[in-house]
């Protein structure tokens, strides 16, 4: 027999606080916040222990854009593409920013220093282009803004 | 003792076993019943033939109901563990209930 | 997909007494409170544009194409959402619902490939109809993001799953989740990125598909189609008919292009199973063609010879002469019959007529021998009649379900998938099984209790359930006073309230902890309609007939009778083991159940028959065998059944066929029993012929020829020209005049005729003039047999127990994809899922052994031993080993033994001891059969493959 990865017991400790159905988006946050993804190897276990089928979980997994399926890189930037921070110059910045960080918008850099997603709005559309660094809300985002981000982030 | 009278002798200790705890006091006549209406004659004339040479490996209740099976008295067509929409005179009816 | 012209009125039907009555573009109709506008609509003929909407599936409002307008409300609701209400005006098609309807089509259009002449749904697409029905003529969206590149998953056997035609309208995965209960689809992602997913976006095939085919009857498009409609193209005529596997008895449109069949669609009509299948009935049908198949009659004189190719003349003339020849020589009573639970009714009563009257003797049985005789014994002692007491629908109306011995999904996969409906819904399960068996656990359902007893222990365990029942006061007094045998109640209840019954006391024993047996017993006595369903794990026991008392007592205790959502519900392994039941293929009975002692009965045969009934009982087939092992018994006509991979205690089995003078055996292949026969008269299919087949809920329903019999013949012709051979008169020129027959002498079927079948669908006995349309339910006002009965259930341990040289305790089972000895399922694409048999055991049991899972292991009883691989499961307790036994070369039979249920002869399956230890390889038994089996197909000009 395979010998299972050492994480699934983990996973199966942090579901026995919740019952199916409802425990699922919980659950789910709660390995998230537990190993910063949720491996597909992960979703048998989730399954299992609340008594739904890996098409659901999976499901509900894919749905939100919030839930990961692999690691992030050590830094998660998340720029605003909603039209408020389109009409302030996001466009341009968005430009900057797959450049300056070397990763394509949506993916992660090989060397996992840094994962750069979109992110439509995050209610702050006066004070745009704005972005969420490793949680954090930066407004106001210029070609300045950009490269200390960048440098702190390469560092 | 051949395999197929070993067969039938475990087969009516088994029947006879079960009437014991199914009807005490009546365990005889319900294995007697019981072997005239789902035995085929061989197996019964078998069985009476191995009670009639010792009966080895019978027990008391099977060796009684194996007597009587000798006797080659007939129980009713229909009884009481076997009947089947009958009614009071006998009658078979439908079973539509 | 729907079949074209079939009527799809878009929503289910909504069950309601109210009544609301509104016009749809004017014109009145009035329908249940609930029901939808769209079904409204439809029902007066009005068929609202629909693409995510289908009768089978609840309501979901995703496309957009069923828009109208409701005189009084804003905007433009969907019709299979929206309720239709008193008063309501509705509109469904007006300018602007046009433009809108058309807008959408468009959209799906553009994201769809256009290649609809050489599409294998051509003609027979919901989207292509929809696009025609909204006006659709141009798309104006050319070359934006798009699906069209995504890859077709064609992992399944039977279908292949295209996404490039995929609308995302969630039908496959509504009918995975709502109708048959696996949630094995899902929809991947959000938005634009939407697409259905098999499990974690995985090969169907790999992923928790059971491949019922529920997804693909759903699918409105060609992205799930069945494979063989690829290939053939798209059906043009179909007969509806009865698939020939489980006693389920799922009816299915058998869909053909001349004489091919393209495909089995479950139909929706039928009463058995509402519109749903199994892999099996769907798609293992393959083995009508199988190159395997025998097709031309053969004979030899000895089982070492090979076999001689003759024609139907000169094999029906040798038999006769044969079975003349042996009645001369060693007496009438030295040959027999079995009749084939697979085959008709009417090919049924044909086998026992021609060993009744033809032979004249009451030598004729039936597999029913090894699977539920017990049930008939039991339920008609109790109740007074040899059947369960419900139909299947009466699950849904059950509060609480007793499922003892029985493992649905596997080995009734329909009636599963309701009764999962009816645990969504909030019914209670207990599960009485020493395995856990999938329905404990399995995604939205999960049982209250799960009783793991020890095999062998059924009639404790039981008989403690109604010891809390009596001494708890949980006894339904009225129903008792009423209904049952009150000097047998009071005698029997001051039997089970005995201490020595109690859970605690028999914990030791059965090892369900007493507080599970005393929760479950509460339960099912006080959880509103309880009702018990079971199988084979109850009667194929030394017990087994007392079990079947045991929960019929339980069942009159509790008031679980009489009505719908409750009974006592034997779910019967073969298509038509009911029926051959009913129809006199025990060697004591006559049709209808009657004992061949009863003078009236006889006489009312020798009337229509010609020729006298012997008044005593004949031959059981283990009697059979052991007669002939002795001497006494020479010759046997065997119908479809193949008793020695079947039937337990192989080498007993092989001795008795081998020490007769002619095993005559009628079957699509040559099946293991024929290595010891004589003669091979090739049968026909399901496919292949008329007739009727009886299900597990007592009803009967006809199987339609669809493409003539490959072999020449139907099987009941073979049969009448053997009767005719021997000098017995049969002149039947079509099945329906032997049920005409059938109705004349039997007075449960009285009521029973073709015309009547085509005309209600389908009839459920007891039918005659007091139930001209058939019995759902049994027992209502009264038993068949008067007062109900009580009977003691005194545990007798088995003798066959676990002991130093036999440790374990080994219990069989099936498993869903293959069916029994897997003569039709193997020779399918369905070994794909199980093309062996594994020996489950505990990781416990395993470790002692030094066995790995996958490791080749012996198995040893005292009757033989076998091998097969290993595999390590805490699914079955410590000390407890199983095995399904669907695969010749496993031969699980020669481990079982010659112990069976003291009423019935029923063999002992469940339990046999063993000891397991690994293995090199194939033991002696297992070498010389594959050697004898090879030397005995061989076929006289006919080179070995």
């Amino acid at each position: 027999m395979k010998t299972e990865d050492p994480r699934i017991g983990r996973v199966r400790a942090l579901a026995a606080a919740y019952h199916a159905p409802d425990g699922l988006l919980p659950l789910l946050h709660d390995v998230q916040a537990a190993f910063g993804h949720i491996d597909d190897i992960f979703v048998p276990a989730i399954a299992e222990a609340l008594n739904l089928s890996r098409a659901e979980v999976h499901g509900v997994i894919t749905f939100y854009h919030d839930f990961r399926r692999v690691p992030a890189g050590r830094h998660v930037v998340r720029l605003c593409r909603a039209e408020a921070c389109q009409a302030r110059g996001a466009r341009a910045i968005e430009a900057a920013a797959v450049e300056r960080l070397g990763v394509a918008m949506g993916a992660t850099r090989a060397d996992g220093a840094v994962t750069l997603e979109p992110v439509y709005c995050l209610g702050m559309c006066a004070t745009g282009p704005n972005a969420l660094v490793d949680g954090v809300p930066v407004s106001r985002i210029d070609g300045a803004r950009l490269d200390r981000l960048a440098a702190e982030i390469l560092a | 003792m051949s395999a197929t009278t070993d067969k039938l002798v475990r087969m009516v200790n088994q029947i006879a076993t079960e009437f014991e705890g199914q009807q005490p006091g009546n365990a005889v006549a319900a294995t007697w019943d019981h072997l005239w209406h789902f035995w085929d004659p061989r197996m019964r004339d078998r069985i009476v033939t191995h009670l009639d040479t010792g009966g080895e490996g019978l027990s008391a209740t099977s060796r009684a109901a194996i007597a009587r099976l000798g006797s080659r008295a007939e129980p009713q067509s229909q009884t009481r563990a076997t009947e089947f929409g009958v009614d009071a005179d006998g009658n078979t009816e439908s079973d539509a209930g | 997909m729907a079949w074209r012209g079939e009527i799809d009125l878009g929503t289910p039907p909504a069950v309601s007494q109210a009544m609301v009555t509104l016009t749809i573009d004017g014109r009145r109709v009035t329908v249940p409170e609930g029901t939808s506008l769209m079904r409204a609509a439809a029902l007066i003929g009005t068929s609202i544009p629909k693409l995510c909407a289908t009768d089978s599936l609840e309501a979901f409002g995703s496309c957009r194409l069923c828009l109208v307008e409701i005189d009084g409300r804003a905007g433009y609701p969907a019709s299979c959402t929206t309720p239709a209400a008193q008063g309501m005006a509705v509109r469904t098609q007006t300018d602007r619902l046009k433009q809108l309807r058309k807008g959408v089509m468009e959209l799906y259009i553009s994201d769809h490939p256009l290649d609809c002449l050489t599409c294998a749904a051509n003609g027979d697409c919901e989207l292509q109809d929809q696009a025609g029905a909204v006006g659709l003529r141009a798309v104006r969206y050319g070359d934006g993001a798009n699906h069209l590149d995504q890859a077709k998953d064609s992992s399944n056997p039977y279908f292949d799953f295209d996404p490039s035609k995929c609308i995302v309208c969630s039908r496959c995965v509504r009918a995975c989740d709502e109708v048959q209960g696996t949630f094995a689809l899902t929809i991947e992602g959000m938005g634009f990125a939407s697409k259905v997913s098999p499990s974690q976006s995985e090969p169907f095939f790999s992923s928790e598909c059971v491949s019922c085919g529920a997804c693909v009857q759903a699918c409105p498009t060609a992205t799930l189609i069945e494979k063989k409609v690829a290939e053939t193209g798209t059906p043009d005529r179909f007969e509806v008919t009865t698939c020939a596997y489980c006693g389920v008895g799922c009816t299915f449109r058998a869909e053909m292009r001349g004489e091919e069949l393209v495909r089995m669609v479950p139909w929706k009509e039928g009463k058995a199973n509402r519109g749903h299948s199994c892999v099996k009935g769907r798609f293992a049908w393959g083995y009508a063609n199988h190159r395997e198949r025998i097709l031309s009659p053969m004979i030899r004189a000895s089982i070492d010879d090979p076999w001689r190719e003759v024609g139907w003349d000169e094999a029906i003339a040798h038999t006769a002469s044969e079975f003349r020849r042996i009645q001369a020589e060693h007496g009438k009573r030295a040959i027999g019959g079995i009749t084939s639970s697979r085959c008709t009714n009417e090919e049924t009563f044909l086998v026992q007529k021609l060993v009744r009257a033809g032979f004249g003797n009451n030598n004729v049985d039936t597999c029913a021998r090894v699977c539920h005789s017990p049930t008939g014994y039991g339920l008609k002692t109790a109740f007074g009649t040899s059947a369960g007491t419900q139909d299947f629908d009466s699950v849904m109306a059950a509060d609480t379900i007793i499922l003892i011995g029985a493992n649905p999904t596997d080995g009734h996969p329909v009636f599963a998938s309701r009764l999962k409906q009816r645990l969504r819904q909030g019914a209670k399960l207990i599960v009485i099984d020493p395995r856990r068996i999938d329905i404990v656990r399995s995604p939205h359902v999960e049982a209250a209790h799960h009783l793991p007893l020890r095999p062998g222990t059924n009639v404790a365990v039981l008989t403690a359930v109604a010891h809390v029942i009596v001494t708890e006061g949980l006894v339904d007094e009225d129903f008792v006073r009423d209904r049952c045998d009150r000097a047998e109640f009071d005698d029997w209840a001051a039997f089970v309230a005995d201490p020595r019954h109690s859970p605690e006391a028999t914990e030791s024993l059965t090892t369900v902890p007493a507080e599970s047996v005393r929760a479950a017993a509460r339960l099912y006595a006080k959880g509103g309609n309880g009702a018990i369903y079971y199988g084979l794990g109850v009667t194929e026991h030394s017990q087994g007939s007392t079990t079947v008392l045991a929960i019929a007592n339980l069942a009159m205790a509790t008031g679980n009778l009489g009505r719908a959502g409750v009974g006592v519900n034997p779910l019967r392994g073969q298509n038509n083991v009911q029926g051959s039941c009913d129809m006199g293929s025990f060697p004591h009975e006559l049709s209808g159940y009657r004992h061949v002692s009863d003078d009236a009965a006889r006489a009312m045969f020798r009337a229509l028959w010609g020729a006298d009934i012997d008044h005593e009982p004949g031959l059981r087939i283990p009697n059979m065998l052991g007669a002939a092992i002795d001497g006494e018994f020479k010759a046997l006509y065997i119908q479809g059944e193949d008793i020695l991979q079947s039937d337990p205690d192989t080498r007993h089995v092989a001795a008795g066929l081998a020490a007769m003078e002619c095993v005559v055996v009628q079957d699509l292949f040559l099946n293991e029993t024929a290595n010891y026969a004589h003669v091979f008269l090739p049968g026909s299919t399901f496919l292949e012929k008329n007739g009727t087949f009886t299900n597990a809920e007592r009803r009967i329903q006809r199987v339609r020829k669809v493409m003539r019999p490959l072999n020449g013949l139907e099987d009941w012709e073979i049969t009448q020209k053997l009767a005719q051979a021997i000098g017995y008169a049969m002149a039947y020129d079509h099945p329906s005049q032997i049920m005409d027959e059938i109705a004349a002498v039997t007075p449960t079927f009285a009521g029973v005729s073709y015309d009547r079948l085509d005309a209600l669908g389908s009839i459920q006995w007891p039918c005659n003039d007091a139930a001209p349309e058939g019995t759902p339910v049994m027992h209502l006002d009264g038993f068949v047999r008067g007062k109900g009965k009580f009977v003691r259930t005194e545990y007798v341990a088995t003798e066959e127990r676990a002991g130093p040289r036999f440790p374990l305790l080994l219990t069989t089972g099936r498993i869903l994809s293959q069916y029994n000895v897997g003569a039709q399922t193997r020779r399918t694409e369905n070994s794909r899922w199980h093309d062996e048999d594994r020996l489950e055991i505990h990781p416990h049991d395993a470790e002692q052994r030094g066995i790995l899972d996958g490791d080749w292991v012996k198995v040893a009883s005292r009757a033989g031993d076998t091998t097969l691989r290993a595999l390590v499961t805490d699914r079955v307790a410590p000390g407890v080993v199983y095995t399904t036994f669907h695969h010749p070369a496993t031969q699980a039979n020669v481990v079982t033994t010659d112990n069976s249920d003291w009423a019935t002869n029923c063999p002992e399956y469940k339990v046999t001891a063993v000891q397991v230890g690994r293995s090199n390889g194939p033991t002696d038994w297992q070498e010389r059969y594959d050697e004898r089996s090879r030397r005995s197909r061989r076929i006289e000009g006919v080179a070995a493959e």
